[in-house]
This record gives structure tokens, C-alpha cells and sequence, in this order.
């Protein structure tokens, strides 16, 4: 059974038009969208007992002066080519279906980690948030470089791996073994019975 | 073939005791990092980057004696703390005498996963106008990794070695080399060699 500490946050990682939507930009869209309904359970479970949902959505500037080398990797180049992931723009818009509520926090990221060149810890601290729960995509890149990151700044971290996807199942497979040694995984349903037993924060 | 950026350095991760000696903590776990095969390939691409003059830097985990610079403070719960495992100064936390730093070769004390948490090791860097790593040691999914992944998003160029890094088991070990294609990629010790060779 998965206890949670007193103050968790949820974590909403990057599920934009261009990772997600049928539509897309080119990269593999199914896996993601098929975690939206997982997302959308434990976003309800968490805003009804007063924890924090914060989103973050990966986007850059459109001359990429600010992209380093997120588009060394394999496939980067046609998605440069596309002028993909420009901020502001459709593809980094996230998900109509996950539509950030005014009072559901928005951090923009040009990196993988949700915690790299961002105010999430200083956001985390100030709402005096002792646990992680970490959804989203991809599992192995964005997903796990949070997690990763959460875990050495000392928050207790649950990554959620029904709530979490790559297009490649064996990559998602391997992140979340991983994470066993970044605070371990739980599931969906897991998670929601957990946030159920918590004291509701006013 | 590996296309080394125009100024590499070799880092070394935890290649301590604890981690790979058969008397060190993770052996007592069951856990041990198996040098036998890392450990010379490091000696070779020490050589060969002295050679090539690539400055060379060690990492090494390591916490207080009450662990209180552990994440979190420590937890006595914890099997490692259990242990006293990896306490600064210790057998334990020290680097494998097959490897020993020479004096110019400087060695980064961390307390976290990443070489770069609450270190001074991307201000050295960068001061040394370094652009391109090449990682070596333990272990190749947890502080290799994370390494590896830190560096990536701070613009460095990143080769992790496929046969001078390792786990605790191989499946781990070949897994986290597979995801490491997306921060950076990897490459053998020989491939390396042949590289520091041609500049």
C-alpha cells in the first residue's frame, strides 16, 4: 500500500499538443494519449483534496537560442526542420483535455527536467510540498529527469506508471525500473486511495 | 566512430570501495559494481588523455558521520546508513587503489547522485572552457546517468563508456547504455582511445 507524506503535488509533465495530439508534429502519439484518462483521475482525486497541480510545457524560442542540444538526438533534427516546439505555439499548447485551471500552476521548461533553469523547487518549497507524484511524458527522458532531480533535492518522489509513456513500451519499461532507486513507482489506482486517506489540505 | 568536441575531459564516478571491493558496502548488500573489466579500460583512457593533455577528474560519494548531509538528513532506516557505509574519509569512501588520482587529477567530494548537485565540478568546467565529457564508473543507471543526464541539459557533449562503466547487475548496465543514446550516446574504450589518438 503506497502512503503518502502530508503534502503532496502533483506533477503534469509535458503533455502538449506536439508529444500527444493525433495530429502531432511526427513523433509517435498514441502511447501518450492513452495515459490522458489516468491523468485526468488523479488531477480530479487531487484538486478534491486541495493538492497542488502543476504542469510543465517544453517549448523554446523561435530562433532556439535557448534549445542547447535538445535537437542533437535522433529525430531532432526534422522536428528543427518543422520549426517544432516554438513557445506559444500549437504543438507546445497543452492538451485541450488537461486545460490548466487558473489556479493550477504552469512552469515553462527548455529542457528535459522539470527542476533545469525553472522556479519548481522555489514553487515546491514555498507550498511546503514534502511529496512528488510524477506523470507524464516521456517516461524516460522528461519524466525520469524529474523524478531523478526530485529525489536528489530531497522530496519524497512517486512516479505513476500508468500515467506515464513513451512511444518506445521497452524505454518505458526500463525508466520505471529505474526508478526504483528515485522513489519507486506506483499505480494509478494506488495513488488516488492513497490521496484518499490524506487529511484535505484547506 | 566517436567525434570528440575541441576540449574533452575524462570524469571518473565513484569507482570507491563501497561501491566495487569485495569488502565494501555494496558487496555486504549483495550489491557489489564488479571492477575487473572497468577498471583497466579507465587506467587506458587515463593514459591516453594524458597523452592527448585532457584534464582528468574524479567524483566520490561520501557523507558526515551522522549522515546529516545525506538526502533528506539521512534515515537510520536506511540499510546504507545500517552499514555506515561511504562515510567521508573511510576505507569505504575511497577511491580503489587500482585507481588512485594523482595530484592532478582533482577529486570532486558529492553527496548527492548527480557530480554536479552541490558541487563545483560545472564552474570548473566551464571556467576550463571544457564542451565534451566522457564518463566512466559506477553506476552506469544511478550516478553515471544521472550525470550523464545533467550534463546533456547543461549543453555539454556527453559520451558515456560502454565498457569502463557498470552496475549491479547487466541488464541495468545495458539498459541505462540504451537510454543514454537520448543524452549523449556512448562509445567503447577503444573507440575513445583512437579518438584522443587522432588530435
Amino acid at each position: 500500500m503506497l502512503d503518502l507524506k502530508p503534502h503532496p503535488a502533483l506533477l503534469i509533465i509535458d503533455m502538449q499538443n506536439g508529444f500527444c495530439h493525433k495530429e502531432g508534429i511526427g513523433i509517435p502519439t498514441a502511447n501518450a494519449r492513452a495515459i490522458v484518462p489516468q491523468i485526468q483521475r488523479l488531477r480530479t482525486a487531487c484538486r478534491e483534496h486541495g493538492i497542488p497541480v502543476i504542469y510543465a510545457r517544453y517549448g523554446m524560442k523561435p530562433d532556439y537560442s535557448d534549445a542547447g542540444l535538445e535537437f542533437e538526438p535522433e529525430g531532432g533534427a526534422e522536428i528543427l526542420a518543422l520549426g517544432g516546439f516554438v513557445r506559444g505555439t500549437w504543438d507546445t499548447a497543452i492538451l485541450d483535455e488537461l486545460t490548466p485551471a487558473p489556479d493550477e500552476v504552469v512552469i515553462d521548461k527548455n529542457r528535459s527536467s522539470m527542476f533545469f533553469g525553472t522556479n519548481l523547487e522555489a514553487v515546491l518549497r514555498d507550498k511546503g510540498v514534502d511529496h512528488v507524484l510524477v506523470t507524464g511524458v516521456a517516461s524516460h527522458v522528461c519524466v525520469e529527469c524529474t523524478a531523478r532531480d526530485a529525489w536528489s533535492h530531497a522530496f519524497w518522489t512517486t512516479t505513476v506508471r500508468d500515467a506515464t509513456a513513451a512511444s518506445d513500451v521497452a524505454l518505458h519499461e526500463a525508466s520505471m525500473k529505474n526508478m526504483q532507486c528515485f522513489g519507486g513507482t506506483a499505480g494509478t489506482e494506488e495513488v488516488v486511495e492513497a490521496v484518499g486517506r490524506l487529511k484535505t489540505r484547506s | 566512430m566517436v567525434q570528440l568536441a575541441s576540449a574533452p575531459a575524462l570524469v571518473v564516478v565513484d569507482m570507491q570501495n563501497g561501491f566495487c571491493h569485495k569488502q565494501g558496502t555494496f558487496a555486504k548488500m549483495g550489491m557489489q559494481c564488479e571492477p575487473t573489466v572497468i577498471v583497466p579500460h579507465i587506467n587506458e583512457l587515463r593514459s591516453a588523455a594524458r597523452a592527448a593533455s585532457i584534464p582528468i577528474f574524479f567524483l566520490r560519494a561520501g557523507f558526515n558521520a551522522d549522515y546529516s548531509d545525506f538526502r533528506g538528513g539521512g534515515d537510520d532506516k536506511n540499510p546504507l546508513q545500517k552499514m555506515r557505509g561511504f562515510i567521508r574519509g573511510s576505507w569505504d569512501a575511497d577511491i580503489l587503489d587500482e585507481l588512485t588520482p594523482e595530484p592532478d587529477e582533482p577529486i570532486f567530494d558529492k553527496t548527492r547522485n548527480s557530480a554536479f548537485f552541490g558541487t563545483p565540478l560545472e564552474k570548473t568546467l566551464k571556467e576550463r572552457g571544457i564542451n565534451h565529457l566522457i564518463l566512466t564508473g559506477v553506476g552506469t543507471d544511478v550516478c553515471v546517468e544521472t550525470t550523464a543526464r545533467d550534463a546533456f541539459q547543461m549543453d555539454f557533449d556527453v559520451t558515456t563508456i560502454s565498457d569502463a562503466t557498470g552496475s549491479t547487475n547487466e541488464p541495468d548496465h545495458l539498459a541505462a547504455l540504451h537510454a543514454l543514446r537520448r543524452f549523449g550516446g556512448t562509445a567503447s574504450t577503444a573507440e575513445v582511445i583512437e579518438a584522443l589518438r587522432k588530435r
